[in-house]
């Protein structure tokens, strides 16, 4: 499962230079919701969606797994769920923040605004990493 | 307490249920990147796919809804299994 979630990071990671790199990027089909007509194709707010949906679904089936299995992950150790409960609000204030600043980019698609909502789904990124390491510790 | 055989197969269990989804993760990002970096083309249907799913997440989220999983709920009750005896003979 280890290798699998590093192969996921790895991928989330990709997408992000992805973002940086428009020649790699390829084309969205005009009249996408990121490539209205008339507009330049907003592929940042692309790729930012993407990652983000990517992180939330991850995020998701690692707390899920542990409420699924929560008597079994509290007879190996009560720290898992407490680990866990510790990150879930942290979770839902970043996933709200992300809303809120994507929210704030669509009104106003200025750089400033991008920087913001790339800067969340870092931290995003770093909860997650975060999360994972609670299910699969590294044996001492 | 005492993990048992039992527990630790029920553990395996679990950690194999969780391998698919991660796996349909990986290949869903795999398939994302094939269209970023083959097909050269994300079409309108894909964009307005991923649009409506993360609209969909943000617009919960500044609801103040969220997915049972990510709420904090009360640690279980366990039973004890040492109390001690209080018959004699």
């Amino acid at each position: 499962m280890t290798m699998k979630l590093k192969l996921l990071f790895a991928f989330v990671i990709l997408l992000v230079i992805a973002a940086l790199c428009p020649g790699c990027a390829g084309g969205l089909e005009t009249g996408g919701a990121y490539a209205q007509a008339n507009t330049a194709p907003d592929k940042a707010l692309f790729t930012a969606d993407l990652t983000f949906k990517t992180l939330h679904a991850q995020l998701t089936a690692v707390f899920d797994f542990e409420r699924d299995n929560r008597l079994l992950c509290w007879q190996i150790s009560p720290e898992i769920k407490h680990s866990l409960d510790r990150l879930r609000p942290k979770a839902s204030a970043i996933v709200k923040e992300y809303a809120q600043a994507r929210a704030a980019y669509l009104k106003a698609p200025a750089p400033a605004n991008l920087t913001s909502l790339q800067g969340v789904l870092a931290e995003l990124s770093r909860l997650n990493a975060t999360a994972a390491t609670v299910l699969n510790p590294k044996s001492p | 307490m005492t993990i048992t055989a039992l527990d630790i197969i029920r553990g395996i269990e679990a950690a194999l249920a969780l391998a698919p989804k991660i796996e349909t993760l990986v290949n869903d990002a795999k398939a994302w990147i094939n269209a970023l970096f083959v097909q050269k083309i994300i079409t309108a249907e894909v964009q307005n796919e991923l649009f409506a799913h993360v609209d969909a997440i943000c617009v919960a989220r500044l609801a103040g809804n969220e997915p049972p999983s990510w709420k904090v709920e009360p640690d279980p009750v366990t039973p004890t299994s040492d109390a001690p005896s209080t018959t004699e003979t």
